[in-house]
């Protein structure tokens, strides 16, 4: 029975890449996580000069132990784990006072999908975040409804390409060139948004 | 032939049935710790006696009444629905002969179980915490254990399900007994077993799904006041909030060993009734 | 509305990017990826804003991550690590990590980067779910574990079965679309952890639990072993 509330590991062709030693698949994942990573470690630091140098340092850290990584479990939740370990040891240095053993307390990093600290200190965040969803949803509705299914599947459903295919009944070739259709076309009104700011 | 979850069930009946004393181990990632227990029946009052073998955490000696209620009742808990029950084998803890038994939730709200289970009395020997991805948390387990029957008749067949009525759980107390506190979101299958008002002001609260337990701890005079907080001490969190209703500013920590988000969520739902009503009277 | 646009090889990549982000591409797809990466490194002013193949990477994650609410901050800080990477080690052996380790084998390796923890994953249902549902940032974690120190592992003759895994029945709560804020701290610089009166309370709330649980559970007296000293100096 298959679990739906775990992701499959789309990054697994990139995590053996790097592994193997090429630097540009790590600069993929970079791209991939870098905005959310941001997200996580400013629910611990409010400067978001500090943030973008913490989590650059998340993801260093993160290359460095990439051999080790076993994948056993997804690679996002093991580099998620190491932007917060690097966030608290960054406050803690900061304080300079040793955690204690027995106890954990924890704020609600992992909870709050309130950016409460990323909205006061940056506006435009919050604004783009909002536009950018209307400016998706209204390029969503206007696609063609064989490539907004083939979308929604994949990013909704999180299924793949063979399971979509056989749920449009057509070749898996086709899911995938709607798929990248439906990615186009949004992309075109994303860009036209983000040119006009 | 008794299944996996019958064994389970059984559990807290027979512990009544039996005085044992012991010493058991606990070991959590952080923890390590030797207990001296003992549990003996005497005149309907359950005795038991607590010593921390490492640190300086002092002796305890808890009394409470030896009654029935903790066994399956009607409009108790039903743990079959939302857990699955698998007898894995035999093996020896403690000098004795038990069997394993495996208690996996079908949701990721709660956590699993491990249960080495005696066979000549049914007691529970060890117990081990899973997590949702098959990790262990924590590994509760008896090293040495000495088991009599205790004197005491029977205190219910085994055959005769005891009924809610017959459990004296719901106490008519003081006035603030009136403010009765509601936990509006838990995992299904969760069910208020006990009720307590600890002291003027302070009331707690236990559910239990028959196999997890949370407890709801409601303060109306805190000491101190928190900003909430999540705590993790071993295995176990403990959810602080604040809440407040008709200009009192209570403090509200849920603690039990499940899921953080589970008892975040609990935390965050927990209400007196009248907050759950529309009013439309005038204030 | 016509779709037959013609394939050009920018086309042709930016389908792979497409398909990259799937995990539905083949070797050599993902070869001619990584190239154009190199070739378009230095021409973008904007990630964000870029018409290369990194910059096309970056919005479709963009679109991605904000169709699944996940909360953004939108700095682009890739060319920094991407320059920092360049003077660490390049590897050059294929690591041993092929798929999961052993079944029924749970031992977690000690240090903190390595402990494989499953984190935050937003679950959102399809569009077509009519159901109001709450969306509570999902932990399929072991939030019980610890920042440091080993992990426990089950005894050699006490192990679960092959399913010790927990399989959802779709147990998880859902809420509305608007997720409602959970518990946040004011200040996350405090060092609670150290403060007596805090740990007092903790201490209190535990034993009140465990004692709890020793009456109404079935573990008998085992939850007791669960305490916290309130005092300052105490050893594990």
């Amino acid at each position: 029975m298959v679990d739906p509330s775990s992701t499959e590991p789309t990054d697994h062709q990139l995590v053996k890449r790097v592994q193997r030693g090429d630097k540009r698949a790590f600069d993929l994942l970079v791209l991939k996580y870098q905005f959310k990573l941001q997200a996580i470690v400013g629910r611990f630091i409010r400067d978001v000069d500090e943030v973008a140098d913490v989590t650059q340092e998340a993801f260093i850290k993160a290359y460095r132990a990439m051999p080790n990584f076993r994948g056993d479990s997804q690679f996002y939740t093991w580099l998620y784990r190491i932007a917060v370990n690097t966030a608290k040891n960054y406050l803690a240095s900061k304080s300079r006072r040793p955690a204690t053993a027995d106890v954990e307390i924890v704020d609600a990093e992992q909870f709050s999908n309130n950016d409460r600290f990323l909205d006061e200190s940056t506006p435009e965040s919050e604004l783009l975040g909002a536009e950018l969803q209307l400016t998706i949803d209204s390029a969503l509705s206007a696609l063609p409804d064989d490539l907004r299914t083939a979308l929604t599947l994949r990013e909704f459903d999180g299924l793949s390409y063979e399971d979509i295919a056989v749920i449009m009944e057509c070749p898996v070739g086709t899911v995938r060139s709607r798929i990248f259709r439906a990615r186009e076309a949004v992309d075109q009104k994303v860009l036209h948004l983000l040119d006009k700011n | 032939m008794q299944t996996a979850a019958d064994l389970v069930e059984r559990m807290p009946l027979l512990a009544k049935q039996f005085n044992y004393s012991g010493v058991f181990s606990y070991e959590a990632a952080d923890i390590q710790r030797s207990v001296r227990v003992s549990h003996q029946v005497m005149d309907g009052v359950a005795y038991r006696r607590i010593s921390y073998l490492d640190g300086a955490a002092k002796d305890q000696l808890h009394e409470s009444a030896a009654n029935d209620c903790n066994s399956t009742y009607v409009g108790g808990p039903q743990p079959r629905d939302y857990y699955r029950f698998e007898v894995l084998g035999n093996y020896r803890v403690a000098g004795r002969n038990a069997l394993k038994v495996q208690v996996l939730p079908i949701d990721n709200l709660r956590y699993g179980h491990l249960y080495g289970i005696d066979q000549q009395t049914g007691l529970m020997l060890q117990s081990i915490l899973i997590s949702q991805s098959g990790r262990p948390l924590e590994n509760l387990k008896y090293i040495d254990i000495t088991i009599d029957k205790n004197a005491q008749p029977q205190l219910a067949s085994e055959d005769q399900p005891v009924t809610q009525s017959e459990c004296s759980y719901e106490r008519a107390d003081s006035h603030f007994q009136a403010q009765q506190w509601q936990v509006d979101w838990m995992p299904p299958g969760f069910v208020r077993v006990d009720e307590n008002v600890l002291e003027e002001g302070k009331v707690s609260l236990v559910y239990s799904d028959g196999i997890s337990v949370f407890s709801v701890l409601i303060d109306a005079a805190p000491d101190s006041k928190y900003p909430e907080l999540v705590a993790r001490v071993g295995p176990t969190q403990m959810v602080v909030t604040n809440y407040t209703h008709n200009n009192t500013d209570y403090q509200i920590v849920v603690s039990a060993e499940m899921p953080r988000v589970t008892v975040n969520q609990i935390a965050l739902s927990v209400r007196p009734p009248a907050d759950q009503e529309t009013l439309s009277n005038d204030s | 509305m016509s779709e037959t646009e013609i394939p050009n090889s920018q086309q042709r990549l930016a389908e792979s990017v497409s398909a990259l982000m799937d995990a539905e591409v083949s070797e050599m797809e993902l070869h001619q990826v990584l190239k154009a990466v190199d070739d378009n490194q230095s021409v973008d002013d904007s990630v964000l804003k870029g018409q290369s193949i990194r910059s096309k990477w970056s919005r479709y994650h963009l679109v991605s991550d904000s169709m699944a609410d996940a909360p953004m901050a939108y700095r682009d800080i890739s060319s920094a690590v991407s320059a920092a990477i360049a003077t660490e080690d390049t590897y050059s052996v294929s690591a041993n990590s092929s798929g999961m380790g052993q079944i029924g084998r749970f031992a977690v390796a000690a240090s903190v980067a390595m402990i494989a923890i499953i984190g935050v994953q937003q679950y959102n249902g399809s569009m077509h779910q009519d159901i109001q549902s709450i969306q509570v940032a999902e932990m399929q974690v072991d939030n019980a574990e610890p920042n440091r120190g080993p992990a426990i592992q089950f005894p050699a003759d006490f192990q679960p079965s092959v399913q010790a895994r927990t399989v959802s029945a779709g147990g998880v709560v859902k809420t509305s679309r608007s997720p409602v804020t959970l518990v946040q701290v004011a200040n996350p610089d405090a060092n609670l952890a150290r403060n007596q009166q805090l740990r007092s309370l903790l201490s209190e709330v535990l034993e009140t639990h465990v004692t709890n649980e020793s009456v109404n559970g079935i573990q008998g007296m085992l939850p007791l072993a669960r305490h916290l000293d309130a005092g300052e100096g105490e050893l594990e």
